[in-house]
């Protein structure tokens, strides 16, 4: 594998440097978690009507 | 520098151009899938119509919801799936990814064939009656013109699809609306008794896992996502909207007409043969993406098919081939959707713990390309996520298998269970031998 994967990539050591981007906002994750909540809510009038 | 060597080079930030409109179009449009259809037709058998419409939106967002996740490392650092694999499983170790993608792969064109075969069978029948070639029309329409679109490359498959696309979304417009008229509207729908054997946590878990089928496919995006709030609300919301349409409208025409297969509706809801060739499109177009992801998978795994793109597609639609001769994924296609379940659950389990609660969202993106580094483990593989993830599939069946499936189903919790393992595993193991770059 070693020898095709040389033909695919060198990354000269100096270009790793600012590839990261900010993570998720904790808004982001509260809104994830609303969803879930209804998800439930979901679950529970589908029990409820089946 | 002379240490780093492996894998395919990260986005660079100012290369990565997908705003939240681009990824909610993309997983829009790639989510029209005859394939939904199916999945709905499963999700519908054993319950009523307004359950359905209930658990269509609730297994959409909870199965959905890993994936809004799941694509954050691509995004957070510019690299495709596989290769944010490599941390939890090994630069080698992500491998297992690639090769499940394969068989994976293998399953669905397979799926998608024989509901393409059938199609054409009942055309075919149409003008030669007593007459049937249904193997023939799987295997010309699921792999050999999927074969002459994809292996022009990615440009002509996203031709196809964009062609594609808008003619399902609209006869899933046409069935729904036909099934609700044919039923005598909603209230009529809702009037009908739930047909065969199912329950909601057994429809949840085919909504669900047909949802977890699409973790390997995300990062190849995400990876191109200018922010995550992009990367995981746009792959969210794109996936989740025609999801549960298409989930829906599955399920409300296998209501009516008691059967879980698409093609056995047309007829039934007065479509006819104008929608089984649609359906037959959908199936070419499909297949032929599909193909497409999973010969960028072999080239991964098995780096000789990296540049020689003609013939890794050939190799990864290949093994469906004895599957569509054997055809049963269709007919059980809820067992179909527990092995996804079982293979993809515990291996995402492992990769969203590994990164979100062991590592804290931050890999050393240059140990990922290199050798006998961090994440090198045992000769590239680690071993023990490997073998954990073992254990979880074991763990999805004996939950399948067991008296609580009907409280909490099966894909989220061997995912949860894995996943917790692994981060025993992990802190306690790992990290005291210094493997893992813990």
């Amino acid at each position: 594998m070693d020898n095709a994967d040389e033909k695919i990539l060198l990354i000269p050591e100096s270009e790793f440097d600012g590839y990261e981007i900010e993570n998720l906002k904790m808004q982001d994750h509260l809104g994830f978690l609303l969803l879930t909540i209804i998800s439930f809510l979901c679950v529970y009038l589908a029990s409820r009507s089946i | 520098m002379s240490e780093t060597s492996v894998g395919v080079a990260p986005v660079k930030k100012e290369e990565r151009i997908l705003k939240f409109n681009d990824l909610f179009f993309i997983w829009g449009a790639g989510q029209v899938l005859p394939t939904g259809f199916l999945t709905g037709g499963a999700i519908g058998a054993g319950i009523s119509a307004l359950s359905a419409l209930w658990v269509s939106i609730a297994s959409v967002i909870i199965g959905y919801l890993p994936l809004a996740y799941q694509g954050l490392p691509s995004a957070k650092y510019g690299i495709d799936q596989y290769v944010a694999c490599r941390p939890a499983f090994g630069i080698r170790g992500s491998w297992l990814g690639s090769l499940l993608i394969l068989i994976t792969n293998a399953g669905w064109v397979s799926v998608m064939a024989v509901v393409c075969g059938a199609s054409a069978d009942i055309v075919y029948q149409h003008y030669f009656p007593g007459q049937s070639a249904a193997l023939f029309f799987s295997i010309v329409g699921g792999i050999v013109i999927p074969l002459l679109i994809g292996i022009w490359g990615p440009n002509v498959i996203r031709l196809v699809e964009k062609a594609v696309a808008p003619v399902l979304l609209i006869l899933s417009a046409v069935i729904m609306f036909a099934a609700i008229r044919a039923a005598g509207g909603w209230s009529g729908l809702m009037a009908i008794p739930p047909q065969g054997e199912g329950s909601i946590a057994l429809s949840m878990e085919y909504g669900i896992a047909y949802a977890i089928s699409w973790c390997p496919y995300v990062g190849a995006w995400t990876m191109l996502a200018k922010s995550e709030k992009a990367a995981s609300w746009g792959t969210f919301l794109g996936l989740a909207l025609v999801g549960s349409w298409f989930y829906l409208t599955g399920a409300v025409s296998a209501i009516y007409t008691g059967n879980a297969d698409p093609t056995s509706w047309m007829i039934p809801l007065g479509l006819g043969i104008p929608a089984l060739i649609c359906l037959m499109g959908g199936v070419m177009a499909v297949n032929s993406l599909l193909t497409y992801s999973a010969s960028s998978g072999l080239a991964q795994w098995i780096p000789y098919f990296a540049g020689r793109y003609k013939l890794s597609y050939v190799v990864a639609i290949l093994p469906a081939l004895p599957f569509i001769i054997w055809s049963q994924l269709v007919t059980e296609y809820g067992a179909w959707l527990a092995i996804i379940g079982a293979l993809w659950g515990p291996f995402f389990g492992i990769f969203i713990i590994d990164y979100f609660f062991i590592r804290n969202q931050r890999y050393n993106i240059k140990e990922i390309f290199t050798k006998k580094g961090d994440y090198w483990y045992w000769g590239g593989f680690n071993i023990f996520a490997i073998a954990i993830w073992l254990i979880g599939v074991k763990i999805y069946y004996m939950i399948l298998d067991g008296p609580i499936f009907s409280y909490i189903t099966a894909t989220l919790p061997a995912m949860a269970i894995t996943g917790l393992i692994y981060f025993v595993v992990a802190k306690v193991i790992l990290k005291k031998i210094g493997k893992g770059g813990y």
